[in-house]
């Protein structure tokens, strides 16, 4: 074993100090929370790339005592006469593979559900708690398409770390909410409703 | 059960190993389907994690980050294996190349084909890569269960730093599962808890890795310790033995030496004799005992100085081995083909050489019933004079016969192991050469090829008998 290895170290070690050195949150933009409700019950909770996070938003409604149907493959029929959708953005290859479906019908799916809340009025609340890891590929063309119809915005875990959601809100003046905790999402996803 | 005892060796000291190439191949196209095929094992994951958020179970989370690492270390396991292999395995001048480049080439370009969409999630296997690439080489080349243990440790140790959420902010667990493994302990509000367990198993096995490599490269480097010794050793007995035949030869040749003067005295008085006296018949004494001085003086010429040759006949040369031949209980039988060419050597040392082969052939009988030596001497179709000592006896192993000329090796107690090194000596000095064929118990032929004299040989026994 040639001492001179060890210099093998670096590149993962460097790898690392750049990870933590870039910012992970920024509340720039940032509502604490909405002055008054823009959504109404009963709430439709979806996922956009069937990441675990829906399922985590669905026990926070549960968690807020709000009326809710978490609805993992929700399709556009499955809105009216809903109050709101909450769509909860977060691509796992794994959640799409376990349920046999692909990225393609999965954007297809959502999307639809999307302009269906659009076209009946009903408020759409676009949700990020997966931080970077949730980001690019699929998940950007989630945001990119949902954040524009959304009537608020919530990101957790520094998910807006490059602007993105920042942009997006504001081209569309649209409510932005970010939190650095995925816990401390819930109150002003409760205030979206009270 | 040492690990010497444990491991199997991939490479002889001084070959090359022939399979790690093909055995490289077979490993990363058992990775391929090895990650396709555990691909449905990673929803039990996926369930456990959403089991886990629902029922607020943080344990199933915990078991759930358990199976990931444990299919994660196997899926990957082959495809660093392999890629080590192929490192190792290839004869590249470089080390550079041999042991980091080659395998950190292989296995990034099998993790991509393997883990396509999950690539991201890259900090934890590249640490892996590179705490393997520094252990693993060195051990790769002396055995191969061991290293397995430090590598799947390795693998242990780092995918459980992608379970630690506190690590995300270090760019360990990008991938999906970890991901979901993480929101979902920050939503129990267990996080420090996966952190704790994951930092735990993480020392656990890191800590065990490095002790295995240690140990083992400690045990490969006593191993090598105590083979330089046992070299050493067998240097220090052939140079003994070495030192011991210079001083029997200085003595032999100073006592040889000595010889001359008393031989010069029988000689001169011996011509004196033949000058003073006028009877016939002691004359004819005295021109026998000048032809016996002559050839006592060209005899001790011959030993005091190698290069000293007469042309001989090969039944005189047989006719002087069967007068020295001990006796014993093999039979031993010369046969000459007619016909064949004189021999220009040195032939007390041929004479001599002759009977060293004898004696070997009758020592193979040790232990056995008696057998019988054939001594024959032939010509090729060069015109070179074949001269072949055969037995029946217990023949020489294989292991030994490359050793049998070395200076000092012998097979047989009591022997000095220079009879046959001697032998090659005088042949290879007369312009010969000398070869061995033998199988185990059935017996050993070895064949003294000499260049043939195309002038006769002088008739020795006219001068003595006249």
């Amino acid at each position: 074993m040639r001492p001179a290895k060890y210099l093998l170290l670096i590149p993962p070690l460097v790898l690392m100090l750049v990870a933590s050195a870039t910012p992970s949150y920024r509340a720039a933009d940032s509502y604490p929370n909405l002055p008054f409700p823009i959504a109404r019950e009963p709430i439709v909770v979806t996922t956009a790339g069937m990441g675990a996070e829906g399922l985590i938003v669905a026990r926070m409604c549960d968690q807020l005592d709000l009326d809710y149907a978490y609805l993992f493959q929700a399709t556009g029929e499955d809105l009216p006469p809903k109050g709101s959708l909450i769509v909860v953005v977060g691509v796992s290859p794994a959640g799409m593979a376990s349920i046999g479906t692909t990225a393609a019908a999965e954007e297809q799916r959502v999307l639809e559900l999307a302009d269906t809340a659009v076209a009946h009025d009903i408020p759409l609340i676009v949700v990020h708690l997966g931080g970077r890891d949730r980001r690019g590929g699929l998940n950007d063309r989630f945001i990119r398409d949902l954040v524009p119809k959304a009537s608020y915005v919530l990101v957790a875990g520094g998910g807006n770390y490059d602007g993105l959601f920042s942009r997006l809100t504001l081209a569309g003046h649209i409510p932005l909410t970010e939190v650095a905790d995925i816990n401390d999402i819930e109150v002003p996803l409760n205030s979206a409703f009270r | 059960m040492t690990s010497r005892s444990l491991s199997i060796r991939l490479f002889a000291e001084s070959t090359p190993w022939p399979w790690p190439l093909p055995a490289a191949v077979v490993f990363i196209t058992a990775g391929v389907w090895l990650g396709r095929w555990s691909q449905p094992l990673y929803d039990t994951v996926e369930n456990l994690v959403e089991k886990s958020v629902s029922s607020g179970d943080s344990g199933r989370l915990i078991w759930a980050a358990v199976i990931f690492v444990f299919l994660r270390s196997v899926t990957m396991l082959p495809f660093y294996w392999g890629a080590l292999l192929a490192g190792v395995g290839l004869p590249l001048r470089k080390p550079l190349v041999q042991e980091i480049l080659m395998p950190a080439a292989v296995t990034a370009g099998a993790f991509l084909l393997a883990f396509g969409p999950q690539a991201s999630d890259y900090l934890a296997p590249l640490f892996i890569l590179v705490v393997a690439l520094i252990l693993l080489p060195d051990l790769l080349r002396h055995s191969t269960l061991l290293p397995t243990l430090v590598l799947l440790q390795l693998f242990f140790a780092f995918l459980w730093l992608d379970q630690a959420p506190a690590m995300a902010r270090f760019g360990f667990g990008r991938g999906d599962l970890p991901a979901a493994i993480r929101l979902a302990a920050w939503f129990l509000r267990d996080n420090q808890v996966l952190d704790l367990v994951s930092f735990s198993l993480f020392l656990a096995f890191f800590i065990s890795a490095i002790s295995v490599a240690w140990l083992t490269a400690l045990g490969i480097n006593r191993q090598e310790v105590i083979r330089d010794n046992q070299r050493r050793q067998l240097e220090m007995e052939r140079l003994s033995a070495a030192a011991a035949q210079a001083r029997v030869e200085k003595e032999m040749i100073a006592l040889v030496h000595d010889l001359k003067t008393p031989l010069m005295t029988i000689g001169g008085l011996n011509s004196l004799a033949a000058l003073q006296t006028g009877d016939e018949t002691i004359r004819a004494y005295t021109r026998r005992i000048a032809g016996s001085v002559d050839r006592l003086s060209e005899m001790i010429s011959e030993i005091l100085h190698e290069n000293v040759r007469k042309t001989v006949s090969v039944e005189e040369l047989f006719d002087y081995v069967r007068a020295h031949v001990p006796v014993g209980d093999a039979a031993v039988s010369f046969i000459v083909e007619p016909g064949l060419p004189a021999l220009h050597v040195n032939f007390i040392r041929l004479v001599r050489a002759l009977i060293n082969l004898i004696d070997n052939a009758l020592g193979a009988f040790a232990d056995c019933p008696p057998g019988e030596i054939t001594v024959r001497a032939a010509n090729d179709a060069h015109g070179r004079v074949v001269l072949q000592v055969s037995d029946n006896g217990r023949g020489i192993a294989a292991g030994d016969l490359v050793r049998i000329w070395d200076y000092g090796y012998t097979t047989r107690d009591g022997s000095s192991g220079l009879g046959l090194s001697f032998v090659r000596q005088v042949v290879t000095a007369n312009g010969g050469t000398v070869g061995v064929e033998s199988r185990p118990d059935c017996g050993t032929t070895v064949t003294v090829t000499l260049p043939g004299c195309p002038h006769p040989a002088p008739d020795h026994t006219k001068g003595e008998n006249a």
